[in-house]
Formats: structure tokens, sequence, C-alpha cells
């Protein structure tokens, strides 16, 4: 196997192991690590610290957003970075815009250590 | 006047905010368990089921499992075998299965009687006698071929702030009394320094397919008394008190009352007709001991 492909594959696991993957819109291209957020019980809000990075061939004008919110805007640049802190209280959509137009959505999603509590549907003890 | 009071509680459970059924709520961690988790539990004691039938025996229960497992959609809880969805945060629909519970009263050796088989003593906690004006007593053996029947049908669970409440449709899958039937149960809890309590009233309409199949008797059964069973409502009230003495441990008491046979047509009073098979117009349950929590 060529030395190119063993790099290639290597570098791939890498970025996967640690949470970075590219999303690209055409030219336009943003990683978003991490995005997955953990808790330590499901009524907890958690609290995620995560990098975003974008690059552009041409100079263009671009605004960050979560639901909604608007976190950073960049103009005309070439690329851009943005590190941020939120409270999570669950799974929330990432956005990267240029002016109206949604270029780019990724999900930051809230998982927890606790597993997922339901009412029981029969009652207890009902051999009874 | 059933239907009048059944109205006022649907204006009263109307008019209040829904409860959660993903127990996001703290105050309902009693009745909640951890899904992808087998839930164990058994306890341990003295207590009885009564046997309505004539020379039928009382059920003596010394142990009692509590065995449930909740996945995402699947679902088994005390041989309630479902799959649910949720239709609203408060509101489940289900498909569920179980085996009719009616053919336990027939034969000990019933699978719906499987756990308690096992530690059934001769020397049964003897109900009170009452003898039904029929020209000759009918026993148990007289009558005990009557069909283990599955029955499958839906469940809608709606939890409400302090109240739950509970709505069944069953039908015979099996095709054995071809039958179905309906329960519609109410439930609520409380918390004191005595313990937790759970008080629980249902009634259930069983039709005449299946009240025929298992208390109905033909001439050749009934030794020339012929009964054709008519669909009967059964109204019932329990009583549950559970205090915790550790993560584990608890003391546990349970208590039921139903009430049988009440014809729909049949006139009121001492009188009315009932099934010669049956010595007693209630099936009572009691227990006392200590419950223990496996997993």
């Amino acid at each position: 196997m060529r030395p190119a492909l063993w790099i290639f594959l290597v570098g791939s696991h890498a970025a996967q192991a640690a949470g970075i993957d590219t999303q690209c819109d055409q030219a336009l291209c943003w990683q978003i690590a991490p995005v997955v957020c953990v808790a330590d019980h499901r009524s907890d809000r958690c609290q995620l610290d995560f990098r975003l990075s974008w690059q552009h061939p041409e100079p263009i004008s671009l605004c960050a957003e979560l639901e909604g919110q608007p976190l950073h805007c960049w103009q005309q640049q070439t690329s851009g970075e943005l590190s941020y802190q939120v409270q999570l209280e669950g799974p929330s959509l990432l956005h990267l815009k240029a002016g109206d137009d949604t270029r780019l959505t990724r999900q930051l999603s809230v998982l927890s250590r606790q597993p997922e509590r339901k009412r029981r549907l029969v009652a207890p003890w009902s051999v009874f | 006047m059933m239907l009048r009071a059944l109205y006022f509680v649907i204006l009263w459970v109307g008019v209040i905010t829904p409860a959660h059924a993903n127990c996001t709520d703290s105050n309902a961690q009693e009745a909640c368990i951890d899904t992808g988790q087998w839930q164990i539990n058994l306890a341990m004691g003295a207590g009885f089921r009564s046997n309505p039938l004539h020379g039928g025996h009382n059920f003596p229960l010394w142990l009692m499992p509590d065995i449930s497992y909740y996945g995402q959609h699947w679902f088994f809880d005390n041989a309630t075998l479902g799959y649910s969805w949720q239709l609203r945060p408060d509101i489940q629909l289900s498909l569920v299965s179980r085996l009719n519970e009616e053919q336990g009263f027939f034969r000990r050796q019933s699978p719906v009687n499987l756990f308690e088989t096992e530690f059934i003593f001769d020397m049964g906690i003897a109900g009170p006698v009452q003898k039904v004006g029929v020209k000759q007593e009918l026993s148990i053996s007289q009558a005990d071929k009557r069909p283990l029947a599955l029955d499958g049908g839906l469940q809608l669970n709606w939890f409400l702030p302090d109240l739950q409440l509970k709505l069944n449709w069953w039908h015979d899958i099996s095709q054995q009394y071809d039958g179905q039937h309906l329960r519609i149960a109410a439930s609520t809890g409380w918390q004191s320094s005595m313990g937790n309590w759970q008080l629980g009233v249902a009634l259930a309409w069983k039709d005449q397919h299946l009240m025929n199949t298992y208390y109905g008797l033909n001439t050749v059964e009934g030794d020339g008394i012929e009964y054709r069973a008519r669909a009967s409502w059964q109204p019932e009230v329990s009583l549950q008190w559970q205090y915790p003495l550790s993560a584990r441990w608890q003391l546990l008491s349970l208590w039921r009352h139903r009430w049988l046979n009440t014809d729909v047509t049949a006139p009121v009073g001492p009188g009315r007709f009932q099934s010669p098979l049956l010595q007693e117009s209630t099936v009572q349950s009691w227990f006392i001991g200590f419950s223990y929590r496996f997993l």
C-alpha cells in the first residue's frame, strides 16, 4: 500500500476518534468538535465547549447561529475560527449562514450516562 | 349513577396539568424504571388469593415475583408483553398480549398460576363458605376442562400528576373463547411517614363468550343443570403499601377485593342468579411480607 494512502487512513481515523469531521457546501467547508455533550443525569444541563472553524477559497461574510441565536459573524474572510461555551438542555442545531442563506447545519447532541427512565405501563406486583 | 361519576372524573382530570410519561417529574420515581435493564423483585411473606369456585382451593402466596424489562418500545412486565408508542408526553398506547387469567381458578397447575404452584401447600387458608341456591353443588373437578387462552389487545396509559388511568381492550387471539373484555383502572399514590401508598379502583367488563366459556355449564357438565352465563361487570378496589427499609429491602402489603359475576341483565338482590360453579361472589387477595430488589 502506498504511503500516501496509509497517511490518509491514519489521519482519517484520528479525526474520527477526536470527533472532528468536515462538512462542505460546495467550496465552503467547516469543522466542529466536539458535537456530543455527555451529562451525568438526563435532567442535567450539559456544558459543551466546542470549537468551530471554516474555510472558503474566496472572501465571504458568514454568521454562526445556535438555534437562531447569533454567536459570531465574520466579514469578508477566507477562514474563521470560534471557540464557544454553551449550556445545552437538549439537541441543538448550529448553523453557518451567509446572509439569510443557511449554508451548513450541524446538530449538537446531549447524551446521558444514566439510562433513560420510563413509567411502568403495568402495575407493580400485578401477578398478585 | 356510574355514568355521572365517570363524567365528573373526566371533567376533573381534564382541567389539571398533565404529567410526563418519561419520568422527568421527580414525584413519580416509584413507578419509573431504567430502560434496557431487567428489574427483578421478589416478595416473601404470607397471603392468599381466594378461589370462588366450588371445590377450588385458595392460592397461598408465599413468594411473589415482580419482573419487568422496558426497551425503547418493547416491554415485558409481569407476564404482559407489549410494544408501546408515546402519543403525547403523558399518553402511551401499547399493543399488549398475555395469558387470560380466568383459567387459573380452574387448574392449580395452570401457567397463569405458574409461580404460585411451586409453593402451594395442601393446607390453604380457607375462605368463608357461601352456598349458592342450586339443586346440586357442582365442583371444580366436574368442570375443569376450561381452555387456556392467549389475549391480545390495546392498552392506553394516561399519566396525570396525581392519577394514572389505564384502559385495556383484550381479545382472545387463541380462539379459545372467541370473546373480548375491557378494563378501566385508576390509581393514585401518596407518601407519608408510614410509607408509600397506592390506591386503585378498576372496572372490568367481560363479554358473554368469555363468561360462558369459563362459567357456563352444559347439561353433561352440570349433571342435568344448564347455565348460560351473560356478560359481566366486575368492579375492584386495591390498596398497596410499601415501607422502604434499605436500598433493596422494603416491607410490602397488598390487598385487593374483586366482585364477580354481576350479570348485566340479572335482577339486583339476594335472589340474583350466578354461575352454579361459583361458591363465592368475590375474590379477595392479600399479602404481607418483605420484598427484595435484585437488579
